[in-house]
């Protein structure tokens, strides 16, 4: 393999000595630096005007990425309305002619060109080496939406957005202590993409933030589109079948991360953001849990952890049984079953596979197709494969049932990448199961479970606190316990600030009357 | 450099594909069997013909009602309803060959996994089950589960016989063991008792009532069949049935009338709601003897009498003629089964509980000693409910107050 040639990398923004060109103080040559660098940028504009009949000027900015209205009315008005009397020299100019909150000064034609490139106008003035940075960009950007992939029926709709300044308001208007910390680098030759680490001082490990820090900065690529570059370059395991962080687009999913010591990637230009460390146990919170009371909530994360059970193991244990195991099948089951397979042409694996394949197929059609087409085909192709393949006997009804509900069953997990590692361990057993009966299946579970022991994020064992067993930390793992017994965090938290509230706070009649 | 790196991802996957490949040679998919090309039995009867070979006849799942043809002459395929089931039998010389011959004429492998019961001829019976028996508890599929009973007459005749409750005879024979016994027994259990010290078992008895015109009856579980030595001896029907049940703690869905008092319709019915038996061995005079305690609980459900059994003194005279009679017939019944010879009540074994050291004495002559064992009876009856009508109707209330 050829050696990477060394190119003049660099992630961190600044540029490389050689590439710097100081800016003289003649506007025309400026002016013509500028556009060197900028080759054939044919969107800039250079709008050349006079500051009071007097003094020449340019007037460098993208149309679509700086506030069109504010340059007009900031900008070029007050400049061009100056009286003559005035003074008109650059710190006179950017201190009492511009009405902008935020101006920067540049000498360094690159650094401008940076600036100009996030959408900041550039203001050269005549005899001048140095150029003023408006920091008036604005670019069209989605609103606060509701994420459509993490719905939920009670508590906040709002989601992150693909802008990262929108992104970290969003944050720091959620937690408002100070103990927030946002950490800025960039990534990308190409991108230079903008990322945020997020962190509550305090609460998260030093050694936690140190070591997403030491990873990101591991990172040397060219492009950095979405979070799940960085998740796939920092993975523990890059070749578990489950993910080892977690993304969503929730604001209160991650507020609720950083409070439990954990760390937020933000990238920008996605609304996904990254929460490491995670375990198995957090894949399985949905944020409802903590919203609805806690008997509802640790129901129906019991029956979310069944489900998932249930979704792995049910068309494995299926084929098991019914090509290894047929004593294991109720009497009365069996003849049912045996009746209905009876013009089958094809092993149950097949059949099974068969399906299988048929469901993953429509999910992914749904998944591509314009979303009006995608509900009908996903319903129209369920109903037609289902009906259809029992009726013309190439499928079993148990099949469709089987493979309907293990389908669904796998929906009901919080985070759908935990669903993916769901999917794909499902085909391995059945293709086990198929192979060498409950045995096989077994052989996979323990492949599962020893997988799982080993499996860590960022440090963290993945079962934890079921293995290495944690007692404090199970009040959040099977169930959701009560507010008023969550006193302590999560133990990948800093150790010496546990105390999350203050102990004895269950709500009694008794204490109605306190005065 | 580049080979070298191809090379060793050669042989990389090769360290993981290789333990797969031994993984799928080892075990693997010949042991596997589509539930179609399997005929799944749910009943097996085996009986012995005239001239002493062994007849096996099961009872097969046929998933579609058009497997009904009798190409081989000897299928009896159920006619109207459901059709669920085929029922075909071969014959051997012994269950084993009689299951290898039935295979030959079977398209499909013969699945023991869901057998549930086990009907044996009463030929069979008498002439011993224990050989047969050896085939059923050595194939590895057959559960012990299964549910054994002997008919009366030709096993065939049970399998040819019309009942149209149940879909299979398998699962007819289920519910009425069920209905008739509190724990009904199972191949396990028989084993264990066949092989056991005392040697003596009971099997529930089929009957199968006469035909009438061209309907055959309904077959029904009529009473005990008596087994010692691994041989049918005898049967217990009747009121000796009910004893048995009594004492082996089998009894269920029990109605019983007993005359109570002098009056001429003075009988009382009542159902039994809860009953419990031991046996306790006591050595008297250096002799054992063996106390049967029996104690349950009635529900009067119908009074004919003229005593309301609200008062406490009638309710006693009705424990009182309950009990005696409780008595009288497992009194007689354990009679039976000593002039059977067969201990199917384990007292043997309840004195090896007591006196091991002792029992080591007694049992090279135990067959000897059991039929001249003394034996008493205790029972105690408790009347619990009377009913919604505390005074027995049409009876004016001031007869009550006369003597």
């Amino acid at each position: 393999m050829k050696k990477r040639t060394s190119l003049p990398l660099k992630t961190t923004g600044e540029m490389p000595p050689s590439y710097c060109k100081e800016l003289v103080p003649s506007l025309d040559r400026n002016v013509e630096t500028l556009k060197g660098i900028l080759g054939n940028a044919d969107d800039v504009v250079f709008r050349s005007f006079r500051i009071g009949m007097e003094l020449d000027a340019q007037l460098v900015y993208i149309p679509d990425m700086s506030d069109r209205m504010e340059i007009d009315n900031n900008v070029l008005r007050p400049l061009m309305m100056m009286a003559e009397g005035q003074p008109k020299d650059f710190s006179s100019i950017k201190n009492l002619a511009l009405p902008i909150g935020s101006i920067e000064e540049s000498v360094d034609a690159y650094a401008c060109v940076k600036q100009l490139i996030k959408g900041y106008p550039l203001l050269l003035l005549e005899d001048c080496d140095r150029a003023l940075v408006l920091k008036i960009a604005k670019w069209d950007k989605r609103s606060v939406e509701e994420p459509e992939t993490e719905t939920s029926l009670r508590g906040p709709r709002e989601g992150f957005t693909e802008s990262i300044s929108t992104n970290l308001s969003l944050m720091r208007r959620k937690i408002q202590g100070v103990n927030l910390k946002l950490k800025s680098l960039r990534i990308g030759r190409d991108t230079e993409t903008e990322i945020y680490i997020a962190y509550m001082e305090g609460i998260a490990k030093p050694a936690m933030i140190q070591e997403v820090e030491n990873r990101l900065s591991r990172i040397d690529v060219d492009s950095l589109l979405e979070t799940g570059y960085i998740e796939e370059l920092t993975e523990d395991d890059p070749y578990s079948p489950f993910p080892q962080q977690q993304f969503t687009e929730r604001v209160d999913i991650a507020a609720a991360g950083l409070l439990e010591g954990r760390v937020v990637i933000l990238v920008d230009g996605t609304p996904d953001v990254l929460i490491v460390p995670v375990t198995l146990v957090t894949l399985l919170q949905a944020a409802d849990d903590y919203y609805n009371r806690s008997l509802y909530s640790s129901l129906l994360r019991m029956l979310r952890y069944f489900a998932l059970f249930i979704s792995l193991m049910l068309p494995a244990t299926y084929i098991a049984l019914l090509t290894f195991h047929q004593e294991m099948i109720p009497n009365k089951l069996l003849m049912s079953i045996a009746s209905s397979r009876e013009e089958i042409p094809f092993p149950t694996i097949v059949e099974v596979l068969m399906m299988q394949m048929a469901f993953e197929v429509l999910r992914e059609a749904g998944l591509r197709l314009p979303r009006q087409i995608g509900s009908a085909v996903t319903i129209v192709g369920a109903l037609v494969v289902g009906e259809a393949a029992v009726s013309a006997g190439l499928v079993s009804a148990p099949i469709v049932i089987i493979i309907a509900f293990t389908g669904i069953a796998g929906f009901t997990a919080p985070h759908y990448s935990l669903e993916f590692s769901v999917r794909l361990l499902r085909l391995l057993l059945i293709l086990a199961g198929g192979l060498l009966g409950i045995l096989g299946v077994m052989y996979g579970l323990i492949a599962i479970a020893i997988h799982l022991c080993t499996l860590r994020s960022f440090g963290v064992p993945y079962l934890s606190p079921i293995t290495p067993f944690a007692a404090n930390d199970m009040k959040d793992a099977v169930v959701r316990a009560p507010w008023w017994t969550m006193i302590t965090r999560p133990g990948y938290s800093r150790k010496s600030n546990r105390r999350r509230l203050a102990p004895g706070q269950r709500p009694n009649p008794r204490k109605g009357g306190e005065r | 450099m580049r080979k070298n790196k191809s090379k060793s991802v050669l042989i990389q996957l090769g360290k993981w594909l290789l333990p797969l490949a031994v993984l799928l040679a080892l075990t693997g998919c010949w042991d596997s069997d589509e539930v179609n090309s399997l005929a799944i039995v749910t009943s097996a009867g085996i009986d012995r013909t005239k001239d002493g070979a062994i007849e096996l006849i099961l009872e097969i799942v046929a998933p579609q009602q058009q497997q009904q043809q009798s190409g081989t002459g000897q299928s009896s395929g159920q006619k109207g309803g459901k059709g669920t089931t085929i029922v075909r039998y071969a014959i051997g010389d012994t269950a084993a060959d009689a299951q290898g011959r039935l295979q030959w004429k079977l398209p499909r492998t013969i699945y023991w996994g869901q057998l549930q019961v086990l009907v044996v001829g009463e030929a069979l019976a008498r002439d011993g089950l224990r050989e047969q028996l050896d085939y059923l508890v050595r194939v590895n599929e057959i559960r012990l589960r299964v549910m054994p009973f002997v008919t009366q007459g030709k096993a065939r005749d049970f399998f040819d016989s019309h009942f149209l409750l149940e879909q299979t005879k398998a699962g007819f024979l289920q519910s009425e063991a069920a209905r008739v016994f509190h724990k009904p027994l199972t191949l396990g259990r028989l084993v264990q008792r066949l092989s056991s010290d005392d040697d003596a078992a009971v099997l529930p008895f089929i009957n199968i009532p006469e035909d009438r015109g061209d309907k055959g009856g309904v077959p029904y579980i009529k009473g005990y069949a008596v087994f010692n030595q691994g041989r049918m001896v005898g049967t217990l029907t009747g009121n000796s049935f009910l004893a048995t049940k009594w004492v082996t703690n089998q009894l269920k869905n029990h109605v019983e009338t007993v005359n109570v008092g002098n009056e001429s319709p003075a009988r009382v019915t009542y159902t039994t709601l809860a009953a419990k038996s031991s046996l306790i061995p006591i050595r008297r005079n250096g002799e054992w003897q063996l106390n049967i305690r029996i104690e349950s609980e009635i529900n009067m459900i119908q009074n004919t009498s003229r005593l309301p059994m609200a008062d406490p003194p009638n309710a006693r005279l009705l424990e009182a003629a309950a009990a005696e009679h409780i008595r009288e017939v497992v009194t007689q019944t354990v009679r039976d089964t000593q002039r059977m010879h067969a201990d199917i009540f384990a007292f043997g074994e309840a004195i090896k509980r007591r006196n091991p050291h002792e029992w080591s004495r007694l049992e090279p002559q135990w067959n000897r000693f059991y039929p001249e064992m003394d034996f008493r009876v205790e029972a105690s009856v408790k009347l619990r409910r009377i009913g919604m009508n505390s005074i027995p109707l049409g009876r004016q209330h001031k007869e009550h107050t006369k003597p």
